[in-house]
């Protein structure tokens, strides 16, 4: 669920969220997004605000669906351990794929960002529209 | 590298979109001839025909070529709905006072759709300042009904597979589930839709982030909200409960319905007019989630997204959306993805733009690569995609374009497809879909892509079978068969029905496979449907192509020869019937091996068997096993019996040129044994079994055969035989004859009486007989008649008395106790002694005259005559 967002950024991200949703709908012009373990875009937008994100968990690989679950249910909740609460919330909890969708601020990206034994990537969580 | 964007739209159809729940209409602009009238020809004959036509306009817009406002900032497309509405407002001031009426205005496109007479049509042509062109307003079929058959959609509705038993799941803005085109085919429903800020609202109906279970998927509030229920009503829209002639194109199939959306407040967010309706790439994960959560409940044959945004030159496996993607993939479920309406002829938009999503371009229904449609070289199909007449919200149907329109018609194929190849893969059903539909050139970049063709894709996934050759067979046996047929693919399997196994399974190639049958002795007569399975699910049936016809019944009824010595190989033929190639045959007890059993025809065959030396001797019984295990016995039917022998031929000489009847006996002789004499000149005829230790038989001893000792052989008909070294002797025909000398009375051997063989006090009359013949005789048989009268002879049963006979004087007599008889040989040259009884005492009185007749055992005789001195 989406957590409390600060007020007094509020503006600020939208204005950002609303750049970023038009570079990928409206206006559609884009080029291909980069491997960056952390989209450029994030940083701008936690420079002022919140993000919202889509952050990909490393996960062994395994045959068995349920072991699979329960480690990406160990993943998620290491993940979310360690980052400062009133820093993130979490958007979705994801059971098959090793991935979380959050709210995060600049402080929770920089925590994110070391947690490399965890944290495969970050990910702007775009909106896009019917075609 | 920059994507790029096709030529000016204004050159392609263009396409106006109502969403009325009554009559729509679908306008087709030709292009515009500048050296041309207004007025195209067919406006004005229909004007001066009926005095009044429908119309468009197109307007002349002061920017030039109207652009499609997706590729526009919100600033272009404001200013280019005032030129719009501006142009228009001045062509109809124009025709104020002239006969005419507006059907139509529109703020998007630069048309106007008119009904006008005469002078209104006059004052339209004289206005090209504003006016482009003028052309029929014509009525068009709906598309659905168009875009399905070019698919080969009906097809396969044809053949069975409309996607019943499958469900697709629509992610999107939700579904209308009540609509007459969807009734009763909402069988899951989820929503996902965000708060955020400044920025979203959920439109989830039960205002949280997230809802399952019904009305959860219900089209959310916004005017954009018709798309999901659009897109829904393509994929498996039917139109039988909606009253209308068309369907969508897995008609038979269930829906799950999956809005994703929230309401986006942000005049930003929304390009300028909000509120809108945007979705969350978060939510998208979580709506594909639930899908995939769900793939023990629902047999989904493929997720539709007709979402999409940004633009991508190469595939972007870095996309969020991917993992998501791979799992449903993994599992058989394919995601089709609209490859997005920014008209780039390099690029897709996301998530179209991963890898292992199906990508979806659009084309018109004449195979054009629509203006609009996103391509790329890595494109996975076309299908169509403009003024697509489906349902809308609110209970109606209206036309939208877009790849959000041609996407729906791959998640809907895809229902048919696994409907029809149930556990195909993700990559079979594409690789079919790519490898049989008609390639589309996309002309602005030369990216050629397949657009989706059902029909050839089931020709590819499911096989046909034709025909079985042979079309039958018998239970019990094994039959080689050919089926002849329509996409066999390799590792391809059989099944004929109940009681028969297949094996050997051969797919020769596409349109041919060999297999074995092997029918259960069991197996009930009658038709059996048979069926070949491809890898992936794909099954073609021929209802009752194979046969099982009953068994015949075998029975043994003889086998010839019926017995056989032991140590014997005996070649056997065995009658009966119900005899089936490859049926075996075995003998009872030990000690018989058979072989070279050859079925000659039902009734009849052949085997050879080798009957041991120490092989018991007796009946045995023969049993006849057809493949199928059905069999038959013939209880003692043949029989073991002791090996030949041959000890005697009686009588065992004859003469050149006689017919000479002889017994031969021994052992072991078998019905059907044959004699044989040895050398040239000596026919047998006239074989007669009389026992298995008796044997007769006539020799025909030709004139010219050469004289001495043959050997006679007897073989039996199984094969036994046994040889009497010179058992038979063929002598000269020349006439023996004898010569007789009297010797007077000088011993006492026989006495008075016929079979008098002893002494009775009197001297016998006695005689010395002379042979004369080339290689003897055997004598048979004597006579001796006396002038006086007297008769004595070797036959005890005749009245004349005894004639003793011996090989000399004082020699065992030859005689046979109580019959007289007499057979012993003669060398040529040699002498024998006769005693006879003189019973009168005047039987050898000098002058007497004495005949001598001996009997040979060839049949001929000699007689000679002396005077007693």
């Amino acid at each position: 669920m989406a957590g409390p967002i600060v007020a007094s950024v509020r503006a600020g991200v939208v204005a950002l969220l609303v750049t970023q949703i038009m570079g990928v709908t409206a206006l559609g012009a884009g080029m291909p997004r980069a491997d960056a373990v952390v989209d450029p875009e994030i940083r701008a937008l936690v420079r002022v605000g919140r993000a919202r994100v889509l952050v990909t968990l490393q996960v062994a690989e395994t045959s068995d669906p349920a072991q699979r679950a329960d480690a990406i249910g160990r993943a998620q909740d290491a993940v979310l351990a360690r980052l400062p609460s009133t820093h993130a919330s979490v958007v979705r909890r994801y059971e098959s794929i090793p991935m979380l969708a959050l709210e995060i601020d600049a402080t929770a990206l920089r925590a994110l960002e070391t947690m490399t034994d965890v944290v495969a990537g970050v990910k702007l969580d775009r909106a896009v529209k019917p075609q | 590298m920059a994507p790029r964007r096709r030529a000016p739209f204004a050159r392609a159809l263009l396409a106006v979109l109502f969403f009325l729940s009554g009559v729509t209409l679908w306008i087709t602009l030709p292009p515009a001839d500048s050296a041309s009238s207004v007025v195209t020809p067919d406006v004005r004959d229909r004007a001066l025909r009926e005095g009044r036509v429908r119309v468009i306009a197109e307007l002349r817009l002061p920017a030039g070529s109207h652009v499609p406002e997706g590729l526009l900032t919100a600033a272009a497309q404001t200013v280019q709905r005032r030129d719009i509405g501006a142009v228009g407002r001045q062509v109809l001031s124009r025709l104020v006072g002239r006969s005419h009426r507006v059907l139509h205005q529109y703020s998007t496109v630069p048309l106007v759709a008119l009904d006008v007479g005469p002078d209104a049509l006059t004052e339209l042509e004289a206005s090209s300042l504003w006016v482009r062109r003028v052309v029929v307003d014509s009525l068009n079929a709906p598309t659905l009904a168009q875009s399905v058959p070019l698919i080969g959609g009906d097809v396969a509705w044809s053949r069975g597979f409309d996607g019943t038993g499958v469900v697709v799941a629509i992610v999107d803005t939700g579904v209308e589930a009540t609509h007459p085109f969807l009734t009763g085919k909402v069988v899951e429903e989820a929503c996902y839709s965000s708060n955020v800020s400044g920025h979203s609202i959920t439109m989830c109906p039960n205002g949280s982030t997230q809802q399952t279970g019904p009305g959860s998927g219900a089209s959310c509030p916004l005017s954009v909200c018709w798309h999901g229920t659009h897109v829904a009503g393509i994929a498996a829209g039917n139109g039988a409960g909606a009253g209308v002639a068309f369907s969508g194109v897995a008609k038979g199939a269930q829906i799950m319905a999956v809005q994703v959306f929230s309401k986006f407040t942000n005049a930003s967010d929304c390009g300028g007019s909000p509120p809108c309706a945007l979705a969350w790439t978060s939510d998208i994960i979580a709506g594909l989630e639930r899908v995939y959560s769900l793939r023990g409940v629902r047999n989904f044959s493929s997720a539709n997204l007709s979402i999409g945004g940004g633009s991508y030159t190469a595939p972007c496996d870095s996309d969020p959306a991917k993992p998501i993607i791979d799992n449903l993939r993994s599992v058989g479920i394919a995601t089709a993805v609209a490859a997005g309406n920014n008209g780039y002829t390099n690029a897709l938009s996301s998530p179209g733009c991963i890898s292992s999503a199906i990508s979806v371009g659009a084309t018109t229904k004449s195979d054009v690569v629509a203006s609009f449609s996103n391509s790329a070289p890595f494109l996975s199909l076309f299908a169509p995609g403009v003024s697509i007449y489906s349902s809308v919200t609110g209970g109606g149907f209206g036309y939208a374009s877009g790849t959000s329109m041609a996407t729906p018609h791959v998640t809907g194929t895809w229902g048919v497809l696994k409907q029809a190849a149930p556990s195909a893969s993700v990559t079979q059903i594409l690789t079919a879909l790519q490898t049989t539909g008609p390639l589309i050139t996309d002309s602005d970049s030369g990216v050629t892509k397949p657009r989706i063709r059902i029909d050839q894709a089931l020709g590819v996934l499911v096989p046909a079978v034709t025909s079985i050759t042979p079309p039958q067979g018998t239970a019990g046996a094994a039959v080689a068969v050919t089926l002849a047929g329509s996409g066999f693919a390799t590792g391809a399997t059989v099944s004929a029905g109940a009681g028969i196994t297949v094996s050997n399974v051969s797919v020769v190639s596409a349109t041919q496979l060999t297999a074995t049958l092997t029918i259960a002795a069991g197996a009930s007569p009658g038709g059996r449907d048979v069926s070949v399975i491809n890898p992936g699910g794909g099954t073609g049936t021929l209802a009752g192509g194979f046969t099982v016809a009953a068994a015949a019944g075998v029975a043994v009824t003889s086998i010839a020869p019926n017995q056989g010595g032991q140590g014997a190989t005996v070649p056997v033929t065995i009658n009966g019937s119900g005899f089936a190639a490859g049926a075996t045959v075995s003998l009872s007890g030990a000690g018989i091996g058979v072989t070279n059993v050859a079925v000659g025809s039902a009734t009849q065959l052949t085997a050879t068997l080798s009957i041991a030396g120490g092989a018991a001797l007796g009946a045995r019984n023969v049993t006849v096993t057809n493949s199928g295990g059905t069999s038959a016995t013939l209880t003692g039917g043949f029989t073991v019996v002791a090996p030949v022998t041959v000890s005697t031929v009686a009588p065992n000489q004859g003469a050149q040129g006689a017919s000479v009847p002889v017994t031969i006996t021994g052992s072991g002789f078998v019905a059907g044994a044959s004699v044989s004499v040895s050398g040239t000149g000596v026919t047998v005829s006239n074989v007669l079994l009389g026992s298995a230790t008796q044997i007769t038989a006539t020799l025909g001893i030709a004139a010219g055969a050469a004289l001495g000792a043959r050997d006679v052989t007897v073989t039996n008909a199984g094969g036994g035989s046994v040889t009497l070294s010179g058992g038979f002797t063929v002598t000269s025909a020349s006439a023996a004859t004898l010569s007789l000398a009297y010797n007077g009375k000088l011993r006492d051997r026989v006495g008075q009486g016929n079979t008098a063989l002893g002494a009775d006090g009197a001297l016998d009359g006695t005689l010395t007989a002379t042979l004369s013949a080339p290689g003897g005789r055997t004598i048979t048989g004597l006579r001796l008649d006396s002038s006086q009268p007297g008769v004595w002879d070797t036959d005890g049963a005749s009245m004349y008395w005894a004639l003793g006979v011996a090989s000399s004087l004082d020699g065992v007599l030859l005689n046979a106790a109580g019959s007289m008889a007499v057979n012993f040989p003669v060398a040529n040259g040699a002498s024998f002694v006769l005693f006879a009884s003189d019973y009168q005492g005047t039987e050898f009185l000098s002058g007497n005259t004495l005949t001598l007749t001996a009997t040979f055992s060839d049949g001929t005789s000699a007689t000679t005559v002396i005077v007693v001195p």
